[in-house]
């Protein structure tokens, strides 16, 4: 594996001594720095499990991974980790999973992308006798030995009740005419498309029929001050609008900045994660949100601890563990769970 | 100039002919192509109905399969002497593995599950568990992800009656997958992106995708309406009103990035308020008829080409052989200057057309037999061609040369009102025709004899002008030749 760090690094170096066009060095640079390379492997005895994320230096993976370091050292067992940082080259997860199996890992637990490359990195990690874990995202189609997850599908419908249940503590009627607006941060995420399908599934069955949501779904890509923008847009077309939606952090930001910057405490916000700018609103009294906070603390925690099974040869009569989801409001805002939950105790 | 104007209208004939043949295949080919776009669309949309009824039709023998087995063992339930939920669920153990089933179970009239402890949080989990147990009717699930297999599932409900009292419910679970085989056919891979909708939530779930990474994966009709176009207003509104009224099924097309889609869609009627949707893209699907298409348009479109230029070719042709038959009819074979009847054909049509002046000129070669008798006929026939050679040099701006006959040519100088320019020009040409170089004799002394007649102070006809120019020669001639002269009032 330092040997390929190393290729990388004498080809970038080549590449720019030979005046290689700006692209070639840019990729060769990207690819030497993307990596986040696995440590050398300890010959002690102890399981070997490999862990790869899509994802780090941000809170969530670095919780996610925290859960996963705490449960290896509290079974004794030897974890690496590695990944990318983010799913702009989900491509290199594949090498990242081809070392693990060249390093002969005793399980493997990665958060997959919906690719096709990696669906057959992960056929290979099989077909190799090594156990599958799935963290945080699912594969369909690939015959993984458990995964360990958030059930979107179940966050969504969660975020859909706790909507009702603020507009009905605003005040709104269930014989009153009114419109929600949702906000997303992109249409091709599988999670988000799980928790657009777990609100929409919850809403149409139990939310009054005059509430509606927009047809008009908002699209930020991540961009927290679009987000904003659009919560004013979504203000400034509906005369209806009693609450909004974001079903994913960047949304639920931006959409709790335009709340906040309009005062308008009329409109019920429901979100996702733990930012500031959410759990201020929710700690006001003049405001009314809520938000859903994963435990990916837990997903971590359970990975490492369903490798560990399946290393020791157990037959799991599940093969999906859903580390389930928190519902964050007013009542609960401080207290240690939620504190823990989102790494402050 | 009528013979000018002939030429004109028929260049603008031919002109308008070749524009209109033009016009016609270009009509032609846009109709063509358009008729061709129509039918490959109704084609498609056509397909989409064909191929989704036929699914669907899949679709619900297998769940009607799937609902029967679990009725069968509802109704073993229902006969058998057992009363106790525990021992009846260990018994149901038996039917797990069996034919699609992934696992079985039971809830008493109390609602109380008997079955594994995912199972039952799976159940609780899902919203329409308790709707679906206190129907009192067999169910079938939205699709839902089990905790023991991992996989997306579907579980059926089955009530059971023992002496006609509701003795509670079996519940099976069943890979959705069971679904997503029965609705795809092998042909379609890669072909067809096909889908569950449930009409009222809107949440689909891919059976098939030509990625083959997204089957089993949930999204949100919302969602991806966000990048539909449709041709008319309101279409997507009807489409899903259609579907939350209960229409058994239809079609739609619409545009997404450019790319033209139609989607078949027919209910599913053991799965209350779902539909199977098949969705082709018209590339996908139509490609091999684009291809036909397009090669027929380029076939077509040389075709076109080749018959342009063969049109072109022909009438061009057919102009120069024409251009060539006139000249041949309307010159003097020796001197290539007009003929008599060519000559006198375009001053009269510069007569009736033209209210311009003109002149005239007779000219007549002073002794030409001797020219025969003395240096032979051969140089008789070099001296009328230098005399043509000559007079159309001198009047080949603004005049018409011809040959009148043997010694005699005929000029007519159009526009031309001053005497004194035409008498400038007969001395030049006097000059020029001092002497000629004859075959075997050298040069010789030459002189020619001309007499004009203005128009239309001397003569309003070519007839009349003629016989007057004619009367100046004559004068002239009897003066002592190698001279020119006007026709003088009263010359008779």
């Amino acid at each position: 594996m330092k040997k390929r760090c190393t290729f990388v690094l004498t080809v970038a170096l080549l590449l720019a001594l030979t005046g290689c066009s700006d692209f070639k060095e840019q990729q060769t640079e990207i690819a030497a720095n993307t990596f986040e390379q696995f440590s050398d492997p300890l010959d002690n005895g102890k399981p070997d499990i490999y862990l790869i994320t899509k994802g780090y230096d941000s809170f969530y993976w670095d919780t996610l991974r925290g859960g996963a370091t705490d449960a290896a050292r509290e079974n004794d067992c030897n974890l690496y980790v590695a990944g990318i940082p983010n799913e702009t080259y989900p491509e290199y997860l594949v090498e990242l999973m081809q070392d693990a199996i060249d390093a002969k890992a005793d399980a493997v637990i990665v958060s997959p992308v919906d690719i096709p490359q990696i669906i057959k990195a992960s056929e290979q990690v099989k077909e190799a006798g090594i156990p599958l874990i799935f963290v945080d995202t699912i594969l369909n189609g690939v015959d993984f030995d458990v995964c360990v997850a958030t059930d979107n599908m179940q966050a969504g419908r969660m975020a859909a009740k706790e909507m009702v249940r603020l507009l009905h503590q605003n005040g709104r009627h269930d014989t009153e005419y009114l419109t929600i607006g949702i906000e997303i941060s992109s249409t091709e995420s599988q999670t988000i498309q799980e928790r657009l399908a777990g609100f929409q599934e919850y809403w149409c069955n139990y939310a009054p029929k005059s509430w509606k949501v927009l047809e008009d779904i908002k699209i930020n890509r991540g961009d927290t001050r679009l987000a904003e923008q659009q919560g004013y847009q979504f203000m400034d077309a509906s005369t209806d609008l009693a609450g909004l939606v974001g079903l994913n952090n960047s949304s639920t930001v931006g959409l709790a900045q335009s709340v906040q910057n309009r005062q308008r405490a009329d409109l019920a916000l429901a979100g996702f994660d733990g930012s500031d700018e959410i759990r201020q609103l929710i700690r006001s009294d003049e405001y009314c949100a809520a938000s859903i906070v994963q435990q990916q603390y837990e997903m971590g925690y359970d990975s490492v601890e369903q490798a560990l099974k399946l290393i020791a040869g157990d037959v799991l009569e599940y093969r999906y563990v859903d580390t389930g989801v928190v519902q964050m409001n007013h009542d609960n805002v401080d207290s240690l769970r939620i504190q823990k939950i989102l790494g402050e105790q | 100039m009528a013979i000018l104007g002939r030429k004109k209208n028929s260049r603008r004939m031919y002109g308008m002919i070749l524009i209109g043949y033009l016009v016609a295949c270009a009509i032609i080919l846009i109709v063509g192509f358009w008729d061709a776009r129509n039918t490959m669309e109704e084609y498609n949309v056509s397909q989409a109905k064909l191929v989704s009824g036929l699914l669907v039709d899949n679709v619900n023998v297998a769940l009607d399969h799937v609902v029967a087995q679990v009725e069968e063992v509802s109704y073993a339930i229902a006969g058998g002497r057992e009363n106790d939920p525990e021992i009846i669920y260990e018994e149901l153990q038996a039917y797990a593995g069996r034919s699609d089933v992934n696992s079985i179970g039971f809830i008493d009239p109390q609602l109380n599950v008997y079955g594994k402890t995912e199972e039952q949080q799976d159940l609780v989990k899902q919203g329409s568990f308790k709707q679906a147990v206190s129907a009192h009717e067999t169910t079938v699930t939205d699709p839902f992800r089990s905790r023991i297999s991992g996989k997306m599932e579907i579980t059926i409900f089955v009530p059971v009656y023992k002496s006609g009292r509701h003795a509670g419910m079996v519940y099976a679970n069943f890979p959705l997958d069971m679904l997503q085989n029965y609705a795809n056919m092998d042909g379609l891979s890669g072909q067809a992106d096909i889908y569950l909708i449930n009409c009222h939530s809107l949440n689909s779930i891919c059976c098939s995708d030509s990625s083959h990474a997204k089957a089993g994966t949930w999204n949100n009709l919302a969602l991806r309406r966000t990048e539909m176009k449709f041709d008319a207003s309101k279409e997507y509104e009807f489409y899903i009103a259609k579907m939350q009224n209960g229409v058994k099924g239809g079609t739609i097309r619409y545009q997404i990035n450019g790319v033209d889609y139609t989607q078949g869609y027919e209910r599913i009627d053991k799965m209350k308020g779902w539909y199977l949707a098949v969705e082709f893209s018209d590339p996908r699907m139509l490609g091999s008829f684009h291809t036909f298409r397009d090669k027929l348009l380029v076939y077509g479109f040389l075709l076109l080409l080749v018959t342009l230029i063969t049109g072109v070719t022909v009438v061009v042709f057919e102009i120069i052989q024409k251009k060539n038959f006139e000249k041949l009819s309307s010159t003097d074979a020796m001197t290539g200057i007009y003929n008599q009847k060519t000559f006198s054909a375009l001053v009269e049509e510069y007569l009736s057309y033209e209210n311009d002046p003109g002149t005239l000129i007779f000219v007549d070669v002073d002794d030409f037999k001797t020219y025969n008798d003395k240096y032979g006929h051969l140089n008789g026939d070099i001296v009328l061609k230098k005399v043509a050679i000559e007079l159309q040099e001198e009047f080949l701006q603004n005049g018409i040369v011809g040959r009148y006959g043997g010694d005699e040519f005929t000029v007519f100088l159009k526009h031309t009102a001053s005497k004194e320019s035409v008498d400038r020009a007969m001395e030049r040409l006097q000059k020029k025709l001092s002497s000629i170089e004859l075959d075997g004799a050298g040069e010789v002394q030459f002189s020619f004899s001309a007499g004009g007649a203005r128009y239309p102070q001397d003569g309003a006809t070519f007839k009349e002008l003629c016989q007057l120019a004619d009367q100046a020669l004559y004068r002239v001639k009897a003066e002592g030749k190698g001279s020119y002269g006007w026709y003088e009032d009263g010359e008779k």
